[in-house]
This record gives structure tokens, C-alpha cells and sequence, in this order.
């Protein structure tokens, strides 16, 4: 399994600290006008490409997409060695062969734009596979340079690539590199320059001898297309892709003039070019459409016969004993799941319990100290000023803050440690099955456990999923999974309710029992939503099934500390904080504007009370979870702020229209039947936390991760409507 | 539905082209399969639908012997390409189950657009024959014929391809498919008893009634592609050592190409490493990496034993 590798706005690692610089590199970002040499840069999806992209380029780039297509396309300039050079940044793929949109943008870009080098980006760690890619890009590149990215990781797993056989083996130069510490860049910008300018010479590896049948197929149309036009480039590949019934390349080759500035060889090219797709279709219909897969094969084989010739791996097992005993436990049928449950349940204690302490000193901070200090420093400001901007949008996103940022602070990276020594797939594996019935992948588990933690961390980790199908079934169902911010509400309101129901001594823990209870709810929701899913919206998607085991690994303790905070905690962070502030504006606004002779928030309250009741809610509760979408944290505070402002209940030292956290459970009882609430109420309102729709952060990353209105819609109406579904239910029956 | 409520016409011209389509085949035959018979709820409105169809100038004659004009047998070849194109499209692009790709691509063959057609075909690297076998019609109306006799037909020992599966009524292929026959499968002849016919099939022996045999097309193909050892992967046992043969023609779009890409190719050795507690999946040692798969998917990687 990989590591997220998010990318923030705003926090960008500093490309002018000593330790990123490379000497004689200027990034030119989006800038730049003419330039020397043109670079693509390709390779498989997730190796470091972006990363070395963004080194190479800085902050700006320009991203817009490819004409016509759907497909992202981020250029960027850059001055190396007296040189200016653009960078087109090919989409991520695995092969060139295939006809998906991404494959045919790369595919065309190296054929039609024929950039000057092209760069290509492997992982080292999986360098057999990223083959494949390298000698399709050779077959169809004049100069190419190619970085063997992840090279630290791929020594630590104890990998040994013989560099130069490879690159005497592809006839190209091959420059180990870490894109992330910036390892090695300054040799691969040396050799790109080089190679671009022609100081050394690249013979890139070309196709010869296909295995029969193929050879058989290919050659015929080889010859032909060397009597036709004798100047054409890559004439083995031009005729691979003509017999894969390549209709852009066919209608290319009809004006070789236009596209490749080259003039047929003799008169009456268009009727022999005609002839040409004649033959082509003789010899497609002769081997039936079954030609692709053969090529396929035989450039899988070559990069499997070339990565036998260069890897020696440190082991020669693939499996230590060591790890074969940690698996035969972990993978246990008994303490397997034994194992399972008591790590994940010690995250989410270590989680639940641990965050209180800061929790509580950041709101005696943001709230406490720092919030009267604002006040008092804007006593000299117009009421409605300091009203808004105090009172609305800072005190609502230092709750946010105080509520958000210490649970997963911890949550984090406990989850990453787990993930990075490589158990987490080991879950997904033994859970599969389960999940498989539903129609979702086994790392759904995993998915499902962060969002435990947060439901918008959970939507970004989805990434793990590779299937389509499975991908969206884990990002719409995520919602169930109880997070972070509703924990809280659950607790108190079993607390509260039920806890009060049952002797003292009981009370605590039937409550959690409670609580536990909504939490497994939650998970039966997920897997029966998932069921519903992929055999109704979603079962046109494209389903691939797989999990990789990797090798157990000593995680990198504080790099991973420092990561998983960086890439997730703050990311998550960040959004809730964009979202919040708007939202205290709104609340002040709902509590200080009137409509008639009430406030907006009391009309509003009376407006919804009667839709409300029909799920057993009342108004005052539906309009706190609608002012609570930015963050769930919120939802309770607004309760009781409305209550307070509806009922008039007059508490000492609370303001009016401001977010209120009483802390005394009495009051709050007495508060809470003050606003007619019945454990019934409670129930419903509990019922309702775990099911509604995702909060904004979630649901702003869902539409960032899917990249569709449709999915993003689907995401946040699912679970909102299943809610309202139970509540109606429930309230036929009581 | 609302639409179809407002708008009869255009139910209507859809079901006077799915006349135009059993007219022409009845004249044309794509598959060596003889005519089908008039599926059902189509003879309700013939008179209807003929009138549609000759008010475009698409037949001629009496309602008794209506026979296809040059028109006709254009547009009637287009809706069939439109047909079997969107079902490639379906079967290599989306995950809908194999046996919806009829009934899906007989709604959308009316809604295509020449455009889109043609922007399908180009993204499909031009295919030449749907996902059942069937020869899809290039623009100007040729078609390539495939070689081909009736299961039921063939002789004993005698080692074949699949070229296709009768796609309709869907309970039929249904049937096939739990065989685990696909369009490209290798099977040899073992002999007959009675209504059945003894087949070898990817490591196991089966069974076929007659009457199922006869809507499978085959043709012969050479002995040397056969191989007696091959086995499906899931039935690998925990501590030897299988190479792969092939991955099976039923494997298409996504899911083969990731295979592929995770060193699932012909020749490759894969070992059982460990088996999940609950049965499935199962993880696989390929190339220094592992890598976990379900059932359903090493069911379709074809591999013999290989020495360790």
C-alpha cells in the first residue's frame, strides 16, 4: 500500500531553503514564453512524477486541461545551464497501449508534439512493472532520460539495480533520485541538459524481434510503410499502433505533411495509403482482434527478462521468517481478529481519551484567554463589527480548532504508524471476504476505521482503493463511520438520556454501550449501503480487484509523525478552518437579523418545526445541523445557543446568539427538557448524527476526489435521506 | 418514463426498428445461427411498425413478405453496429454484468449519434468483433464472417475455440456463463453419451447437455495450441509453484490491464503465500512483490506446474 502523498495549499515544501536548492536550477513556475527544449515528463501513477514536476518548476504552474479532454494538463517552465526548458506533465499511466483518455493524451503528445527529451519517472521499488512503460516510451522518443525515483526506499527494502547495465541495456541515461529530499536531481538535471543539447548521445532501445506471430503480423506493414514514407520515425511502433486500430495515428498518416512535415516518397500516396489500411485490416481480421494482447506480452516479458538481468534483491526469499510468523498470527482465523480488534480499539482509546487533555488547554486558550482579550481590544469597534468578527467568525473557528485538531493529531499518525509497518493491508486481507459481499473492496476496512477519526481524511485515504467501483462505494459510504466531531454529541446525549435511565452505578457504562452501539449502527449502515450501491447507481462502474501484501517494515517514527500531521492533520485542518469562519458569520448574522419582530434564527426555527416533527426532531435541532454542516462540533453548541434564544432561558454570563458550551450536566438536562426534549428526542437525535449528510470539509474533498457533481451529490444525499428514512420509521412507531 | 409517456413516437419508431432488425437478419445472416424467431411482444404492433418503416422508404412489399430496401439494409446494418459497438464499450469499459450487455445496448442503439459512434469506435482501437463473438460492421456495411459450426456439431478429439455465445434470451446466456465459457476459450471434444457431450475445459471435465451445445459456436484451431496441464489459478494448492499460461479472453479493459501491470504475464511464477481466514482471497508471491486476489480473478489466469 502507498503512502497518501497529498498536496497542500499553502504549506509547499521551500524550494529556496539550502536544503532543496540545486545548483544553477530556476524555477520559472508558469513564466516563460520561448523556450530552448520541450520535456514531457511521464511515468506510472504515483512515482514521485509530480513531486519531481513541482521541484523542477516551483510553486506555479499552469494546469488547465487537454484540449477536448477531461484530463488535467499542467505545464511549467524552468533554466538550467544557460537553457530554458518547458515541461508538459503527462497523465500518470501504466502503459501507452490501452484506449483509455489518459493513455491516448500521452500517447499522442510524444507522437504529435514530439518533445525534445522525454523524461520518465520510475519507482524503483517496483521497477519491473514501471518497464513495461519505459520501453513503450522508447519505442516512440528520441532522447529520454530515466530517473529511478523512491531510490532510498527501494535500498531500504534491500533492492539492488545495477544502474548501468540498465541504462547500457535501454540506451539511455539513468539517474537515481528521491524527488522528496531532492537526492540525485542535481545529476538528472545535468544529464537532461546534456542529452537535450546533444552532449551525450541517447540510442534509445527499440523493438526487433517480436515473437513469431507478431513479427509475422507487424513486419508486412513495417515494409509498406517504409516504401511509403522512408523518412517517418519508428516505423515497428507506427505499425503496432496501426494494427491496434489506432484511428488518430491512421488519420495522421493519410497527411503525413501536416503532421509529421513529411512528403511521401511518390505520387499517388492517398490510393496507396489506402492500400496500407487495406492490408491492416487483412491482417487484423486474420488474427482476430488478439494481437494486443501478444504485444502486450511480449513487452512484459522483455521488461521482466531486462529486470532479471539488473535487480538483485538483498533477500532471497521473498518472505523472512520473521515476517512469515508475524503473518501466520496476524492472519490467524482466531488471533487474527483478536489482534485486530485490540489495536484498532486501542487507536480509538488512545484517541478519545488523550485528546481531551489538549482539547481542553487549547480551548482555555482560543476561548478562554484569547477570546475576552479580542473583545476588549475591540470595545472601541461598532458592536455589529466586533459582532461578527469576534462573536461569529473567530469563536466558531476556535471551536472548530479546539475540537478538531487534537484527535487528529493523534489519530493521525497512530493510523499512519500502523499503516507504514504495514499491517493495515493485512486487515483489509482478512476482512475481504466481508466485504466482498457487499460489493467493496477489503481496504474499505481501512477506509471505514479512519473515518472513525475524520470522514474527510477517510475520502482523500480512499485513494487506496485502485478499483473505480469499489473507490466510490468507500467514499459514499464513508459518512456512516461515526467521526471524530459526532462522538462527543453521542456520548453526552447517552449520557444524558440513557445513562440517566439506569441506576449510577450502571449509568457509564450503558451509555457507552450505547454509544457503541450507534458506532456499529453505523458500520451495518456502510455495508448495507454498499450493498444497495453497487447493485443499483453504481454497478456500471469498472470493478479491478487487488491488495498488495508489502514486506513488513520498521516505520520511520518521526518522519511519519511529521507527515501524517503535515499531510493530513493540517489538510483537514485547513478546509474545516475555510469552512468555519463563513459560517460563524452566518450564525451571527441567523441570531441578529430580524425578521418581522423575531430573529432569522427563531423564524427559521419555526419554519422547520413542523417538517421536523415528522422525524421526530423539532426545529431547533434541524436548524443546528444545518448550521452545523461546516463541522458536526457545532451542532450541540448551536442547540443550546438556540434553545436559549427561543426559550429565553436566561443563563449567567451567556451572551445571546453565541455558540455556548454549558458544562454542568444538570443545567444542560434542565435546558434540554426546558426545550421539551424526551429520551426519545435523544434517540432520534443521536439516530440523526450518525445519519446525515457529510459535513462541508467532507463533502468539498469528496467533490476534489471524484472530480464529479453526480458522485459529490450521491455522497451527500445517500446518507441524508437514509437518516431521514429510519427517523420516519421510528416515528410511525412511537 | 415521463418521457416515454409524452413522447409514444418515439417507442413506437424503436420498436419498428427492432423490425427492421429481424427483417434483416432474417435476410442477413451474421452468425450462421439460421434466423431468429420474432421475439416476443415485437408482434404486437407489427402493422405499426411496418407502416413506420415504409413510411421511411426502409421495406417494400405487403405486410405477409415485407423485404428490406437498399435503405433499409443501411440503416438496419448502422443500428447493428451501433449494438455491438456499445456492447464492446460496455464490456471493456464499465463493470455491468455480462448478461445486461444486450439489454442495455438494445435501448441504447436507437439513442446513439453517428458522432458518438464514431468516437466510441476510435477510443475502442476499432474492434472487429463484439464481446459474444459477433462481427461488428465497419461504416460502409462490411462485415468480417467468422468460420464457425455448432458445438454440438464438432467431432471427438477435436480441439476448438470458442468464436461465440448465443446472447439471447439472457436465461440462455446465463447458462453458458456458468459453464465459464467465453468467446477466445480453448475446449477439446472427449466424447458423447446419450444428450451430452464430454468436453475438457481449463483443468476441468464437463458435461453439456446437447440442446446448451448447440448455441456455442466453435471453430477448429491447431492441436499445438492446447495444453493438457493448464488449470485455473484459484485451484493452485498452498506449496507449489504454478507459471502462467494465459490470462482468459473474458478478462478485458481495466481489470486485465491491472493483472498486467502487477507482473500477472504469460511465463510469470506465482506462489500461494497465505490464505485469508475467511477463504478468500488469496495471496499470490509474483515477481518480489504480494499481491492479493479473489477468486473470481485468479479464475480467469490460466497457469500449469511449473518446477520451483
Amino acid at each position: 500500500m502507498r503512502r497518501l502523498n497529498l498536496k497542500i495549499p499553502g504549506i509547499n515544501r521551500c524550494e529556496s531553503c539550502g536544503f532543496f536548492h540545486i545548483d544553477g536550477l530556476r524555477s520559472l513556475g508558469s513564466h516563460g514564453e520561448k523556450y530552448d527544449f520541450l520535456i514531457a515528463l511521464a511515468g506510472n501513477p504515483n512515482t514521485g512524477k509530480s513531486t519531481l514536476f513541482n521541484r523542477l518548476t516551483g510553486l506555479k504552474q499552469h494546469t488547465g486541461n487537454w484540449p477536448g479532454k477531461t484530463v488535467e494538463r499542467k505545464e511549467g517552465f524552468f533554466a538550467y545551464g544557460g537553457h530554458t526548458f518547458k515541461v508538459v506533465d503527462l497523465p500518470g499511466t501504466y502503459s501507452l497501449m490501452t484506449t483509455s483518455e489518459d493513455e491516448e493524451v500521452a500517447r499522442n503528445f510524444l507522437v504529435f508534439d514530439r518533445p525534445g527529451v522525454v523524461l520518465i519517472v520510475a519507482d524503483a521499488t517496483r521497477l519491473e512493472r514501471n518497464l513495461n512503460l519505459v520501453l513503450q516510451i522508447l519505442q516512440m522518443a528520441p532522447k529520454a532520460v530515466l530517473a529511478l525515483n523512491l531510490w532510498d526506499e527501494a535500498t531500504r527494502n534491500g533492492l539492488q539495480i545495477d544502474v548501468r547495465h540498465l541504462s547500457r541495456l535501454l540506451g539511455i541515461p539513468v539517474v537515481p533520485t528521491n524527488a522528496r529530499s531532492g537526492f540525485g536531481l542535481d545529476k538528472l538535471l545535468q544529464t537532461l541538459s546534456d542529452v537535450a543539447t546533444g552532449k551525450i548521445t541517447v540510442r534509445p532501445f527499440q523493438l526487433k524481434n517480436l515473437p513469431g506471430n507478431l513479427q509475422a503480423a507487424v513486419e508486412p506493414v513495417r515494409k509498406t510503410l517504409e516504401k511509403l514514407l522512408p523518412d517517418l520515425p519508428y516505423k515497428t511502433w507506427m505499425a503496432i499502433r496501426l494494427l491496434s486500430g489506432d484511428v488518430a495515428l491512421t488519420e495522421a498518416l493519410r497527411h503525413p505533411e501536416k503532421y509529421f512535415g513529411i512528403v511521401p516518397a511518390a505520387s499517388g500516396y492517398e490510393k496507396r495509403f489506402e492500400e496500407l489500411t487495406e492490408q491492416v485490416r487483412h491482417i487484423r481480421l486474420r488474427y482476430n482482434d488478439r494481437l494486443y494482447d501478444q504485444l502486450a506480452q511480449a513487452i512484459y516479458s522483455l521488461a521482466s527478462g531486462i529486470a532479471d538481468k539488473i535487480i538483485t534483491r538483498g533477500r532471497t526469499r521473498i518472505h523472512s521468517d520473521l515476517e512469515q510468523r508475524i503473518d501466520r498470527i496476524v492472519t490467524h482465523p482466531v488471533l487474527g481478529f483478536v489482534v485486530m480488534i485490540l489495536l484498532l480499539g486501542l487507536v480509538l482509546w488512545l484517541t478519545i481519551k488523550g485528546a481531551n487533555y489538549p482539547s481542553e488547554w487549547l480551548n482555555d486558550l482560543l476561548i478562554g484567554d484569547l477570546y475576552p482579550l479580542l473583545k476588549n481590544w475591540t470595545n472601541a469597534w461598532p458592536s455589529w463589527l466586533s459582532g461578527i468578527l469576534i462573536d461569529g467568525m473567530y469563536l466558531t473557528t476556535a471551536w472548530v480548532v479546539s475540537v478538531m485538531l487534537p484527535p487528529m493529531a493523534i489519530f493521525f499518525p497512530l493510523f499512519t504508524l500502523l499503516e507504514d509497518f504495514g499491517y493495515l493491508p493485512r486487515v483489509a486481507f482478512n476482512l475481504d471476504n466481508i466485504y466482498k459481499r457487499s460489493g467493496a473492496h477489503g481496504k474499505q476496512a481501512l477506509t471505514m476505521s479512519m473515518g472513525f477519526g475524520c470522514n474527510a481524511a477517510a475520502v482523500v485515504s480512499s485513494r487506496i482503493i485502485d478499483s473505480p467501483r469499489e473507490r466510490l462505494l468507500a467514499i459514499i459510504t464513508n459518512n456512516f463511520s461515526l467521526c471524530n466531531g459526532r462522538w462527543p454529541t453521542q456520548i453526552l446525549l447517552a449520557t444524558l438520556f440513557v445513562g440517566a435511565m439506569v441506576p449510577g452505578k450502571w449509568s457509564s457504562l450503558v451509555s457507552m454501550a450505547v454509544v457503541v452501539g450507534v458506532a456499529l449502527l453505523g458500520v451495518f449502515f456502510s455495508f448495507f449501503g454498499s450493498w444497495i450501491l453497487s447493485r443499483s447507481l453504481l454497478r456500471g462502474e469498472v470493478s479491478a480487484f487487488y491488495l498488495e501484501l508489502p514486506p513488513y517494515r520498521i516505520p520511520q517514527f518521526w518522519k511519519t509523525i511529521y507527515t501524517s500531521l503535515i499531510e493530513r492533520t493540517l489538510i483537514v485542518l485547513w478546509r474545516a478552518v475555510v469552512f468555519a469562519a463563513p459560517v460563524g458569520l452566518l450564525i451571527w448574522l441567523l441570531t441578529h437579523i430580524q425578521a418581522g419582530n423575531v430573529t432569522l434564527a427563531e423564524y427559521l426555527v419555526n419554519l422547520l418545526d413542523k417538517p421536523a416533527t415528522w422525524i421526530g426532531l423539532n426545529g431547533i435541532i434541524l436548524l443546528a445541523f444545518i448550521i452545523g454542516i461546516p463541522a458536526n462540533e457545532i451542532i450541540i453548541p448551536a442547540v443550546l445557543m438556540l434553545i436559549i434564544l427561543v426559550y429565553g432561558v436566561d443563563l449567567s454570563g451567556v451572551e445571546k446568539g453565541v455558540l455556548t458550551d454549558v458544562g454542568d450536566m444538570q443545567t444542560l438536562r434542565l435546558l434540554l427538557h426546558r426545550a421539551g426534549w424526551t429520551t426519545l428526542t435523544a434517540v432520534n437525535f443521536m439516530l440523526f448524527s450518525l445519519l446525515h449528510n457529510p459535513c462541508s470539509t467532507t463533502i468539498y474533498t469528496i467533490y476534489k476526489e471524484t472530480r464529479s457533481w453526480r458522485w459529490t451529490m450521491v455522497a451527500t444525499f445517500f446518507p441524508l435521506l437514509t437518516g431521514i428514512i429510519v427517523l420516519f420509521i421510528i416515528n410511525l412507531f412511537f | 418514463m415521463l418521457r416515454k409517456l409524452k413522447n409514444p413516437g418515439k417507442q413506437a419508431i424503436r420498436r419498428a426498428e427492432d423490425w427492421l432488425k429481424h427483417l434483416y437478419f432474417a435476410e442477413t445472416d451474421h452468425t450462421g445461427f439460421g434466423t431468429e424467431e420474432t421475439p416476443a411482444g415485437l408482434d404486437r404492433h407489427k402493422r405499426q411498425s411496418l407502416e413506420i418503416l415504409r413510411r421511411h422508404g426502409w421495406i417494400e412489399g405487403n405486410d405477409d413478405h415485407p423485404h428490406l430496401t437498399p435503405e433499409g439494409r443501411r440503416h438496419a446494418h448502422n443500428l447493428v453496429r451501433r449494438h455491438r459497438l456499445f456492447e464492446t464499450w460496455l464490456a471493456r469499459h464499465t463493470g455491468h454484468q455480462p448478461t445486461h450487455w444486450h439489454r442495455l445496448a438494445e435501448l441504447k442503439e436507437h439513442e446513439l449519434t453517428d458522432e458518438q459512434v464514431r468516437e466510441m469506435e476510435a477510443r475502442l482501437g476499432a474492434p472487429l468483433l463484439d464481446p459474444h463473438g459477433d462481427p461488428i460492421p465497419a461504416l460502409d456495411g462490411s462485415w468480417h464472417p467468422t468460420r464457425h459450426i455448432p458445438l454440438h456439431r464438432a467431432s471427438d478429439g477435436q480441439i476448438l475455440r470458442i468464436v461465440h455465445l448465443e446472447d439471447e434470451p439472457q436465461s440462455l446466456l446465463q447458462q453458458l456463463l456458468n459453464y465459464g465459457f467465453y468467446p477466445g476459450a480453448l475446449l477439446k471434444v472427449l466424447g458423447r453419451a446419450r444428450d451430452n457431450l464430454h468436453l475438457a475445459f481449463e483443468g476441468h471435465r464437463i458435461i453439456l447437455p446437447l440442446k446448451l451445445a448447440r448455441h456455442i459456436a466453435v471453430a477448429p484451431v491447431d492441436t499445438s495450441l492446447w495444453n493438457e496441464n493448464i488449470f485455473k489459478l484459484s485451484f493452485l494448492p498452498k506449496s507449489a509453484t504454478a507459471c502462467i499460461v494465459r490470462l482468459a479472453d473474458d478478462l478485458r479493459g481495466l481489470p486485465r490491464q491491472r493483472l498486467l501491470d502487477l507482473g500477472f504475464v504469460p511465463g510469470a511464477r506465482v506462489r500461494v503465500y497465505l490464505i485469508s481466514p475467511l477463504g478468500d482471497p488469496t495471496a499470490y508471491d509474483i515477481k518480489g512483490s504480494t499481491v492479493a486476489l479473489r477468486s473470481e480473478q485468479s479464475g480467469k489466469i490460466l497457469v500449469e506446474l511449473c518446477e520451483d
